[in-house]
């Protein structure tokens, strides 16, 4: 978060790099505001080189008429809006992945910045105003969008909420242009869509990995039924003896189907990719971990397969693997301590055997700590994490 | 007059110093063995309490009443049961003791080497946690000894840099490695003055360590020749452990007559075969080695010297490793078991100048010490996961490690919900740079009411600060009631002298 924060500060740093030109007689005012009318335009690619920092961008530029009749200040705001369905109408909503480009009170996509201004202040030339990263945009579903991005010079007190202005008359100058975004992850509206489904697939992934080492335990069935039990828990009465029935028709169903092993965990991965979110992959993957810990042990087949989940649902593995040592330093047993498989400690193919070192390094900074633990398992666990870690580091000739 | 001491605590051996009348540092010998260094042995004995290598001989006829490594326990909720033989959960049905009285037996042994102490300063491993410096400062405690702590490479530093006609300069590694654990130190050194840079180490990696894989080692040869099982459990192994190990550091090959359950067998141990068994340990070596190096930004050309500190340095695949990352080898020539309690007896005179008389004075007139902080301090949190998309509660580093004391850092955070009561204020620490909750120990929590009508986004201030004495001060502040709170850190004891001291009604000897 840090990063991005200084990342932010970078961005915006140029962004006034030309002072505001001002005139002060009105009617070369008026005829500079005719020859000059605010526009901006938008080039897709990297971030300037001096911020060193290579992130797929929409950059904003903008020129012409940036004035107010009266206040030295203007705010310029920023606003996105999907307009997929009808490029003529207004879209819906862009939400943001980072708070900092987000309203205040809600997680809508927008940016605001303050200029000083004149009753005649304009840009003569084009003019960055502020690089968006890609990654940062959540429209409200998957595939080809058309983005559209406004930006708007206000009066300096305007306020937006939801994309909406308090009062439409304190924009003075407003400019928009549509650009294309390929979004790869299911949308927030796809998430709200495809709710039931992806929680019947997890369901359905946790059944497996339940069954993984070939057999499917009460313990870890339970797992299940509780997680199922939280979702029904937040619906009103109605709706909860509907998904209750469901439910509970759904695991006796699957618990049948993992039993016999007919689940086809590549098809099933691959159908839960397509409509489940990242946010909803982690509450996947939490799922998978508790499973794997309910009967007190987490064995080698549970975590391969853990660590094939994690790796094909495409979420980060570094969160993965800080999710997946709260696990392993709980359970009682363990039984990865032989022969670990890289990915449990963030190790990946293309890094050589000094940046593996390095980093089995912090790991065993990391569980050395916890040798001291008061809590006997965690104690355990982490003298043994350590001995794996430094066993490990041998084959690796650090 | 009174007189000012520094104890090194060890796992296996202690020692205590005090400053001589010229102000140099000399370690006191036990006056009925001769002995300068001590056993951390404690045995109870019948009517009274053997401390040193004759309670460490009591092993073989009283097994079960003999105390090894306490210093391991420090910071466990654990008593020793004699009538087990070792150490259990303190659940308050089982009669023992803690391993503050126990080291406190240890203390006062080492307290009669000298007389009119009025001061002490007694050494820990620099990772030590808060919980077991409190146990340490219970145990001076006990044994009537007003102390203060210090951190073990530190105090050997010290030492080496004082040393007279030594050419200790620059960036200087100690590398102290005894009987339980591992610590090592980076500082600058320019004339009396230690600048210390960081410290890392391992709390479980000693000779100890070393002598339980040569158990195992003659357990698997037993088994093998006859088919038997020895009790690796036995205390009386780690003797004859310790001897194959003193024994390997200058020859190649021992020999060693080993009582089992079907009768005596010989067993050889090669230098290779001790080696191959200790590589794990070796390994985590070499890896608090590069991160020291790391942490302290600097390769290895650029320390100027390895110090070195601690019994376990004799062993000569350890020279070697230090040779092998650092490129040149370590320093010789002092005393490795007596350079810690040297370092502290010094440190013991630079806090309390006005024990010392004039020579004692001029002799450290230059000497200085500036540590500083050898963990993350931070506090939980609750922030966005952006990567999940939901608020997680985090742990949010105030001061870095490695930060130099005194220092006193201001973070802001805001209130998270309107009409919010309280605010859970808890002091976290970490050897490692750690948001996970999970892997870090709070070590102090406790609410701060928030003043009626808090709104969201409201201003709050969290302030740590290390005082020039080392300790450490935790303040939470409602910025706009100005309401204020200070957590109680001090590394004091809870328990009043009266408890400590029950059921410890003995002679020492």
């Amino acid at each position: 978060m840090e990063g991005i924060v200084v990342w932010i500060i970078i961005i915006i740093g140029w962004m006034f790099i030309k002072n505001v030109f001002s005139k002060s007689d009105d009617e070369i005012i008026s005829e500079t505001v005719q020859d000059n009318p605010f526009e901006i335009k938008v080039k897709s690619g990297q971030p300037p080189t001096e911020t060193g920092l290579k992130l797929d961008c929409f950059n904003v530029e903008m020129k012409g008429m940036v004035n107010h009749p009266t206040d030295p200040e203007v705010k310029i705001i920023l606003t996105l809006q999907d307009v997929t369905d009808d490029e003529t109408k207004a879209g819906i909503s862009v939400l943001s992945a980072v708070e900092a480009f987000s309203e205040t009170k809600s997680r809508v996509f927008s940016w605001y910045s303050r200029a000083k201004t004149s009753p005649g202040g304009y840009y003569p030339d084009w003019t960055r105003y502020i690089s968006i990263p890609k990654d940062f945009l959540i429209p409200p579903h998957k595939g080809n969008r058309k983005i559209k991005i406004l930006v708007f010079v206000c009066d300096i007190d305007t306020e937006i909420d939801l994309g909406k202005f308090d009062d439409t008359s304190k924009i003075r100058h407003y400019a928009t242009k549509i650009v294309s975004l390929n979004y790869k992850e299911p949308g927030y509206m796809d998430e709200v869509i495809n709710k039931s489904k992806v929680e019947d697939l997890t369901i359905k992934l946790g059944m497996s990995m339940a069954a993984v080492d070939g057999h499917l335990d009460q313990k870890e069935l339970d797992v299940i039924k509780n997680w199922a039990k939280g979702i029904v828990n937040l619906l009103d009465e109605d709706r909860a003896t509907e998904k209750k029935k469901h439910f509970s028709k759904f695991i006796k169903e699957t618990y049948s189907t993992a039993k016999s092993k007919k689940i086809s965990l590549s098809t099933l991965v691959k159908e839960f990719n397509e409509v489940a979110s990242k946010s909803q992959k982690y509450t996947a993957i939490q799922l998978l971990l508790d499973i794997s810990s309910a009967d007190g042990s987490y064995s080698k087949s549970e975590d391969t397969f853990i660590n094939k989940i994690a790796k094909t649902t495409g979420v980060d593995l570094k969160t993965f693997k800080e999710m997946r040592n709260k696990v392993v330093a709980k359970v009682d047993k363990l039984e990865i301590s032989e022969k670990p498989t890289e990915e449990s400690f963030g190790l990946t193919d293309d890094m050589d055997d000094s940046e593996k070192c390095k980093i089995l390094r912090k790991e065993y900074t990391k569980w050395n700590s916890q040798t001291t633990q008061k809590d006997p398992k965690r104690k355990k666990r982490a003298k043994e994490m350590v001995k794996t870690i430094a066993n490990l580091r041998k084959q690796y000739n650090c | 007059m009174s007189k000012v001491v520094g104890i090194d605590l060890g796992t296996t051996f202690s020692a205590i110093a005090e400053l001589d009348d010229l102000g140099n540092p000399e370690v006191l010998a036990d006056p009925e063995t001769g002995n300068r260094i001590t056993r951390s042995a404690v045995f109870f004995a019948k009517d009274k309490v053997i401390v040193g290598e004759k309670a460490k001989d009591a092993i073989v006829t009283n097994e079960k009443k003999v105390v090894l490594e306490v210093k391991r326990q420090m910071e466990n909720d654990v008593i020793y049961s004699v009538k087990e033989g070792e150490f259990v959960d303190n659940d308050g049905k089982i009669k023992g003791y803690t391993p503050s009285q126990i080291s406190s037996l240890i203390l006062s042994k080492l307290k009669d080497f000298s007389s009119k102490i009025s001061k002490a300063v007694i050494t820990v491993p620099a990772l030590f946690s808060e919980r077991a410096r409190t146990a340490t400062l219970d145990a001076a405690k006990i044994a009537n000894l007003d102390v203060e702590l210090i951190n073990e490479p530190t105090a050997a530093v010290l030492h080496y840099a004082n040393l007279p006609g030594t050419s200790i300069s620059g960036r200087v590694l100690i590398f102290d490695l005894g009987g339980g654990t591992f610590d090592i130190t980076i500082a600058a050194v320019k004339g009396k003055k230690v600048d210390v840079i960081t410290s890392v180490g391992d709390k479980e990696l000693g000779g100890q360590d070393f002598d339980r894989e040569i158990i195992n080692l003659l357990a698997s040869k037993y088994k093998k020749a006859k088919n038997s099982n020895l009790d690796i459990n036995d205390k009386s192994l780690l003797e004859v452990a310790e001897k194959i190990k003193k024994v390997l550091s200058a020859k190649e090959k021992v020999s060693e007559i080993i009582e089992g359950p079907k009768g005596p067998h010989k067993i050889d141990i090669s230098r290779n075969e001790f080696e191959n068994s200790i590589d794990t340990y070796i390994e985590k070596i070499k890896m608090l080695m590069e991160e020291a190096l790391e942490r302290a930004d600097c390769k290895p050309a650029n320390i100027n010297q390895t110090l070195l500190v601690g019994g376990s340095t004799r062993i000569p695949i350890i020279t070697d490793i230090i040779k092998k990352i650092m490129k040149k080898a370590p320093v010789k020539g002092v005393n490795v078991d007596e350079a810690v309690a040297c370092g502290a007896a010094l440190y013991a005179g630079l806090q309390n100048k006005s024990s010392l008389n004039s020579a004692q004075k001029k002799a450290i007139s230059k000497v200085e010490l500036n540590d500083v902080c050898n963990h993350y301090m931070g506090t939980l949190i609750i922030a966005k996961d952006p990567e999940k998309n939901t608020f997680v509660e985090v742990n949010d580093i105030v001061i870095p490690r490695d930060t130099k004391l005194p220092c006193s850092i201001t973070k802001n955070y805001q209130v998270l919900v309107d009409d919010q009561k309280k605010i859970d204020c808890s002091v976290t620490q970490s050897e490692g740079e750690e948001s996970d909750v999970e892997f870090v120990h709070v070590i102090a929590n406790e609410p701060l009411e928030l003043k009626k009508g808090a709104k969201q986004g409201d201003p709050f201030k969290v302030t740590y600060s290390y005082d020039t004495n080392g300790n450490m001060h935790c303040v939470f502040e409602e910025v706009k009631s100005k309401r204020k709170h200070e957590l109680n850190l001090k590394p004091a004891s809870s328990k009043d002298l009266k408890e400590l001291r029950d059921n410890l009604d003995f002679d020492i000897e």
